[in-house]
């Protein structure tokens, strides 16, 4: 016992133990550091970034004055910086190679800051999903769909694949697909679907709203009217068009069709004939024999 | 601010000014296509609007205060196709003030036919915008809402759909001569002199008013007017100079100044005065 305390006592006296005791502290030390100068930056350019700008300063501090004192805390215990740069090249292979996709999230991650596709608070369509970024993080994007689910995106998949923006410009067109019967009056659906525009405030006058003929459907004439709204409009106006549309073609006898087929009876182009028949003089059903009673086999 | 002393009586053209209403009593105000109603309870302030599809109604009418009959009947029926908004107070007071003022974006002219200015000429437009309402309350007037008499339509002007500015469409007759100019108590009148030193002749497409920037006036007669805008454009292009005149206009005689601008400007402004340029 005697023996285990005196060996004790020598460990913790000698210049091994105070240079461990030391380097704890700096990594103690390190760590509030870096959170006190990256929160000190922010608050400093409070009102000069925007939440992007503010997050990636904050990283980037946080990490540079964590990483030198986590440095001088190496040395103290006696590595050699030189030996453990080398080191970390061998460890870094290493782990690229057992950690792949957290690496290559991680590097897409810096090239998404970068790039400023999107910021913090902005709407994107990422495939299917669609939502308001949250936060754009080292390993992922953080987003919080229109149904207040959060989603997490690797960054990895964001930098392959097709991102919209959809906050990004101030104003946007909305593209409404209709279709109008052939005995139609074009010129005269056109006249009403820009009235219809026209009479909304929160359409806008300039850009003009779009008539394009797309084409001769098969059951329809397929029309695509665009209008240009304020971003922020963008649902109320579509919704509050197609409604109006709507209305204003039952009330001018406008048909919007369903699709149709005729049917032809083969070489001739005459269809089949077709007799309407008044009920009373149409034939009774006729009845079904009764069906044989059940033998009990 | 000028303002006119309080009234229990309808009134032609005069809808703005100080006006008391008392406990459990409306008022209706007509302003050309606007109607406002405002009631008064102990503890809130209740507004209700319409808008009638016609903009060139120009009909005013001041009831105050309502029938109780009809005060009943707009509140029990109020919600059918009227706009609402409720204002509470811990204790409403009979002071109520309502004021008028220029739109509160920039207001984009356009000529109803293409309209031309030679090489060398100047030109004065007179163009008219609607105004808005101010309700206020209370004995230090708070503003609680403005309504315009008439909502126009929002337009996009810039050099492209990435850049620009959301403003007013405004269509207009481009009159040349007062002689012609209706009077209309819900509209102030803005004299555009556009001077073309170019050695192109310029079409007007359209054209910026900066209604933000504008000072409103009235005549002796009750027309409203704004200062003169005047666009100087030097050089072939798309660009001019801006600049409004410290003082109302000559043609509309003695006039008092109703209200600011909402926005001072400085110096003279370049910008894009005739056309927005983008292209679809």
């Amino acid at each position: 016992m005697e023996n285990l305390w005196h060996s004790l006592e020598t460990l913790l006296r000698s210049e091994q133990a105070l240079a461990i005791a030391t380097a704890v502290v700096k990594i103690l030390v390190g760590l509030l550091m870096a959170r006190l100068v990256s929160g000190g930056l922010v608050r400093f350019i409070f009102n000069k970034a925007d939440a992007h700008g503010k997050m990636l300063l904050k990283r980037i501090s946080f990490y540079t004055v964590f990483g030198l004192f986590a440095a001088s805390a190496l040395v103290d215990v006696g590595f050699e910086l030189s030996v453990l740069l080398g080191a970390a090249g061998i460890l870094t292979v290493a782990v690229g190679f057992a950690s792949q996709t957290s690496a290559s999230n991680l590097i897409s991650g810096l090239f998404l800051l970068g790039e400023r596709a999107f910021i913090v608070g902005d709407v994107i369509k990422i495939g299917d999903t669609k939502g308001e970024v949250l936060s754009i993080d080292l390993l992922s994007v953080k987003l919080r769909t229109f149904d207040n689910l959060m989603i997490r995106i690797p960054n990895e998949n964001l930098i392959k694949s097709e991102i919209t923006n959809l906050s990004r410009f101030p104003i946007r067109r909305i593209d409404l697909q209709i279709g109008v019967a052939y005995k139609e009056d074009l010129e005269r659906v056109e006249q009403l679907l820009t009235d219809i525009a026209d009479r909304n405030p929160l359409c806008l006058e300039e850009p003009r709203p779009l008539f394009i003929l797309k084409g001769f459907g098969d059951s329809s004439l397929d029309i695509q009217f665009s209008v240009w709204t304020q971003r922020t409009h963008y649902l109320e106006v579509k919704t509050r068009l197609m409604l109006e549309i709507k209305a204003v073609f039952d009330a001018e006898g406008v048909e919007i069709p369903f699709p149709h087929q005729s049917l032809y009876t083969g070489s001739a182009t005459a269809p089949f004939p077709i007799r309407i028949v008044p009920p009373e003089a149409a034939p009774s059903v006729p009845t079904l024999p009764p069906l044989p009673e059940q033998t009990g086999l | 601010m000028e303002t006119s002393s309080p009234t229990n009586s309808p009134i032609s053209f005069v809808w703005w000014g100080d006006f008391l209403l008392e406990e459990g009593q409306a008022g209706c105000w007509r302003i050309g296509p606007t109607t406002l109603w405002i009631y008064r309870a102990s503890h809130e302030w209740r507004l209700l609007h319409r808008q009638e599809s016609d903009p060139h109604t120009s009909a005013v009418e001041v009831t105050l205060p309502l029938p109780e009959d009809a005060v009943a009947a707009l509140l029990e029926f109020a919600t059918q196709d009227l706009e609402i908004k409720r204002y509470s107070s811990p204790q409403t007071e009979a002071s109520l003030r309502i004021t008028p003022a220029l739109a509160d974006r920039t207001v984009i002219v356009r000529p109803d036919t293409p309209f031309y200015v030679l090489p060398g000429e100047a030109v004065t437009l007179y163009v008219s915008s609607p105004l808005w309402a101010g309700i206020r309350v209370g004995p230090a007037y708070n503003l609680l809402c403005e309504i315009p008499t008439h909502r126009q339509s929002d337009t996009w002007f810039g050099p492209s759909t990435q850049d620009g500015e959301l403003c007013y469409a405004s269509l207009t007759t481009g009159r040349l001569n007062l002689d012609r100019l209706p009077f209309r108590p819900h509209r102030a009148t803005t004299p555009i002199e556009i001077q073309n030193r170019a050695s192109d002749t310029l079409l007007l497409e359209r054209v910026r008013l900066p209604a933000q920037h504008l000072s409103l006036y009235q005549s002796a007669s009750g027309y409203w007017w704004t200062e003169t805008v005047v666009l100087e454009r030097e050089s072939d292009g798309e660009l001019a100079a801006l600049s409004i005149e410290k003082a109302p206009p000559r043609e509309a005689g003695p006039t008092s100044r109703i209200s600011p601008p909402r926005i001072s400007s400085k110096g003279n402004l370049i910008v894009h005065a005739f056309s927005s340029l983008f292209h679809r």
